[in-house]
């Protein structure tokens, strides 16, 4: 399997420098992690609002379903869309992130959504880094389209990916408080983001979240919506941090 | 260039040939280089992009707040509309909104989505009216109310457009793009707001020659298609039935030949141009109203007399009233009024349409000065409809008396003084009072059904009943009288007969909304309260006859209190301003306030009852005032005290 092997590869490499004990300690911690997607707070307005009428309603109304207008100037984002890249294919994969304190990535919205292990651990995998990077990095296309191998685990293996992908930045000197954004580093831009990305397959709903964590926005009338979420999910017991 | 941007992901992505930059509405200054890969992750789960084509940075992000405001409006009016959020926090989803409005493209924005579906049942506007402040120079008071008011036009534009065939747009993905370019073109708003603006046919016009709406394919037969319910011709009724006949007779006769005026030839072409304008109202084409009254008008002032345009404007506004359309009503009766300041028939209509808009101190003085320009009898028993309105029953039974004086084979006058005799409590004074009606005038439909409604006052339902079987073998059409019947089966608890009686079509006149609020009452009956708040929501946002609107809203507050939302029965409660539904408000006041431990208020509610003796003696009121005024123990069960009070609404319903 060659993502044991790669793991085997790690952890022989951190007993060789001594911190196998850190790189074990992380990797208990990594078994634990949660998966979040980052949104804004209308987004999960929306999510946590799906069941009702009232909103169902009018949000279906603004929903644009993009067309894009002819000319040259679009063909580049035509292509994207044209490969299914955007936004259709998201029809039934969500995409989110590992974490260890519930903050997903910013660069994607201000709330977090952590979600309940048991309602996803039967339909999530996990994957080394942003899929589309990967792709890149890796020259992977049409002409190329197979994927390298130990790069991806299902959900209960994930701490054996994440140390496949981590432990060599791990030493002597980490401490327990460094782990999360040893997991999960916030970028200045979406680009420069690094994380271990998770593939949940099928439709989240209110009944998926365990808790949203959120960072206060700036606009007065943005935290009426945040309010208006922590009464929705309070309902659910599902709370507002 | 070119932009892609999603005002709930508050993101842009700008696209200039080759190069791919994207930037963030809090952060504007700082556009990033992407790539392609980058695009499937720009935008979240946000379902609101939209292109923009050749504009430069700055159009950009001005869009993109702009969208980003709108859509935090729309999430503010929905937050505002539901009834499972706090007052407090959907107050302060409004005063947010009051700020977001300040700019008028958001306010349009966000009226043109609500505008293109019909509230749903959910949706709790008659409480987030109930949250702003009563200026109604405010722009939420006015955007809310514009809501409310428009309800039923909603439906039907958006009726009229799920009606079209998809085969119209070229299948069924056309049809979605159609979709979205007539909401961001507020193509539904304009139709619905016709009134305000121009005809179907200027809206036509207008759409058609809109670039966004010319493009998509089939525009001009999917925009006909979509207008067609509100040309198409009803058909129409006997519009010049003998009494108008012999009026016109009559009138010729008064007129007959003056000058070089064909009199005869204009009350035809008068005759015929009411019958186009009755024909736009039964399809509530407003604007369309108002263009043919002006004709109507200048054609009657050119050839005839201010009397003669009067009399159509007054026939034109019985109609309206009939349709529920108070405020056509009111404009109606305005203009005749002021085209004809001494016609005493025109204040009467006039006076009318403000009685039936419950302007009851305006109604008064209107019917003062059709007694004073001898409008005769209708002014005086109009004169003393009003006062029974404003609960002064002992001056209405005067007026009525005075009338019978004067006119003694008046039935209109027997039978309202019948009824106030109904709403003093003096049941058997008002049977005796309809039965002389009755002996006299055996055929009197409206005497026969008023005698079953008191008896139903007096929950004698059993008696209620064999009497509005009578009215309905003798005229089996009169949906009064089978309304009354099902509220008296609901009395009786023969839920599925009161329910067979009942129309399945969804409400348009009077009778109409009556038999939703018998729908409403069944639900609450049921238990199944939720749905009964439902009907009475919607019934109480929808409904264009404010009597009808009070009832909902009483038996609103009851489902409230049965719900053991008591705030919410009292909130409701203080906005019922009918007299006639105001001594049952009051038994349920007690009930309200005495469970809040408000005794105070409990007691000035028991206090109000001293006018209605009868409902002091009612056995609900004396348990409700020996728990909650006297503080004693229970002697009845809560069932029994709710069985009791549906049935006092029900009563006096």
């Amino acid at each position: 399997m060659a993502l044991d092997s790669r793991y085997v590869t790690a952890i022989t490499d951190a007993v060789s420098r001594g911190v196998a004990h850190v790189v074990q300690a992380f990797e208990s911690v990594a078994n634990k992690s949660d998966v979040v997607i980052a949104r804004s707070e209308g987004e999960v307005l929306r999510l946590a609002t799906s069941t009702r009428q009232l909103y169902a309603t009018y949000y279906q109304q603004v929903d644009s379903g993009l067309k894009l207008p002819d000319g040259d100037e679009w063909a580049l984002v035509r292509e994207v869309t044209d490969t299914l890249l955007f936004p259709q294919y998201k029809k039934d994969i969500r995409f989110g992130a590992l974490s260890l304190d519930g903050v997903g990535l910013s660069n994607y919205g201000t709330c977090s959504i952590v979600l309940k292990e048991k309602m996803i651990s039967h339909r999530a995998s996990v994957f080394e880094e942003n899929s589309v990077l990967f792709t890149q990095k890796h020259g992977l296309g049409t002409s190329n389209p197979d994927l390298p191998k130990g790069f991806r685990s299902a959900w209960p293996d994930r701490g054996k990916l994440c140390i496949a992908k981590l432990a060599r930045g791990i030493d002597s000197t980490t401490e327990p408080a460094q782990y999360s954004a040893l997991l999960l580093k916030q970028g200045k831009t979406s680009a420069d983001d690094d994380f271990v990305e998770v593939h949940i397959w099928g439709p989240l709903s209110i009944l998926s979240i365990s808790e949203i964590m959120v960072r206060a926005p700036r606009q007065r009338q943005r935290m009426t919506i945040i309010k208006a979420l922590r009464a929705k999910l309070a309902k659910h017991g599902v709370p507002v941090n | 260039m070119n932009a892609i941007i999603s005002g709930r992901s508050r993101r842009a992505l700008l696209i200039d040939g080759q190069s791919l930059r994207s930037f963030e509405l809090d952060d504007s200054a700082v556009a990033v280089s992407r790539t392609r890969l980058d695009l499937p992750f720009l935008f979240g789960d946000a379902s609101d992009l939209r292109t923009i084509e050749n504009a430069t940075a700055q159009t950009v992000e001005r869009k993109l707040r702009e969208d980003s405001d709108f859509t935090l409006a729309l999430d503010l009016v929905l937050i505002s509309f539901d009834q499972e959020l706090s007052e407090d926090l959907r107050q302060e989803a409004l005063e947010g909104l009051a700020e977001l409005f300040a700019e008028k493209t958001i306010l349009d924005r966000v009226e043109n989505v609500l505008y293109s579906k019909p509230l749903p049942e959910d949706s709790d506007l008659p409480g987030a009216l109930s949250l702003v402040s009563s200026d109604q120079t405010s722009t939420i008071v006015q955007f809310l109310g514009r809501l409310r008011d428009y309800q039923l036009l909603i439906t039907r534009v958006d009726q009229a457009w799920e009606a079209i065939p998809k085969e119209t747009f070229g299948g069924e993905g056309n049809r979605k793009i159609f979709r979205v370019a007539a909401l961001e073109e507020g193509l539904a708003r304009t139709l619905v707001t016709l009134e305000a603006s121009a005809s179907t046919f200027t809206f036509l016009l207008k759409a058609g020659l809109n670039p966004s709406i010319q493009r998509l394919p089939n525009h001009r037969q999917v925009l006909q298609a979509w207008i067609a319910p509100f040309r198409r011709l009803r058909e129409m009724p006997m519009l010049v039935s003998d009494q108008e006949e012999k009026e016109a007779f009559s009138e010729e006769q008064r007129f007959a030949r003056r000058g070089k005026i064909d009199r005869r030839a204009v009350l035809r072409e008068a005759v015929k141009r009411k019958s186009v304008i009755i024909e736009a109202m039964h399809r509530r084409d407003l604007a369309r109203v108002h263009d043919l009254v002006d004709e109507l008008v200048a054609y009657q002032q050119t050839n005839s007399e201010s009397q003669h345009t009067a009399k159509s404007l007054c026939d034109l506004a019985m109609e309206a009233k009939d349709l529920g359309m108070t405020s056509l009503q009111l404009s109606l009766t305005e203009r005749s009024v002021n085209i004809a300041p001494g016609d005493g028939w025109s204040w009467a209509q006039y006076a009318d349409a403000l009685l039936g808009m419950q302007r009851l101190t305006e109604a008064l003085k209107a019917y003062g000065q059709a007694i004073a320009f001898d409008a005769g009898v209708v002014a005086k028993n109009g004169w003393a409809e009003v006062l029974k309105a404003q609960g002064r029953f002992a001056d209405a039974l005067a007026a009525f008396d005075e009338v019978i004086s004067l006119y003694p084979d008046n039935v209109v006058a027997k039978s309202g003084r019948a009824e106030v005799l109904k709403a003093q409590g003096r049941f058997a004074d008002a049977l005796a009072a309809f039965d002389e009606v009755i002996s006299r005038h055996p055929d009197n439909v409206v005497a026969k059904s008023g005698r079953a409604e008191v008896l139903k006052a007096q929950g004698r339902f059993a008696d209620a009943l064999a009497a509005f079987d009578e009215v309905i073998s003798l005229y089996p059409d009169d949906r009064f009288a089978r309304n009354g019947r099902s509220y008296v089966l609901l009395a009786l608890h023969r839920y599925h007969d009161a329910l067979d009686a009942l129309p399945n079509t969804a409400p348009v006149d009077l009778q109409d909304w009556i038999a939703q609020h018998i729908r409403g009452m069944i639900l609450l009956r049921l238990g199944q309260t939720v749905d009964s708040i439902k009907v009475f929501n919607y019934g109480l946002m929808n409904s264009p006859f404010l009597t009808t609107r009070e009832y909902f809203r009483g038996a609103l507050a009851l489902s409230w209190l049965r719900n053991g939302e008591l705030k919410k029965a009292e909130e409701t409660l203080d906005l019922v301003t009918l007299a006639t539904i105001q001594p049952a408000a009051d038994v349920i006041r007690i009930h309200v306030f005495g469970a809040q431990n408000d005794r105070e208020r409990a007691v000035k509610a028991y206090t109000n009852l001293k006018s209605t003796q009868y409902l002091l003696q009612d056995e609900l009121t004396r348990e409700l005032h020996h728990r909650y005024i006297l503080e004693n123990q229970p002697t009845k069960s809560e069932e029994w005290v709710f069985e009791k009070e549906v049935d006092m609404l029900l009563r006096a319903a």
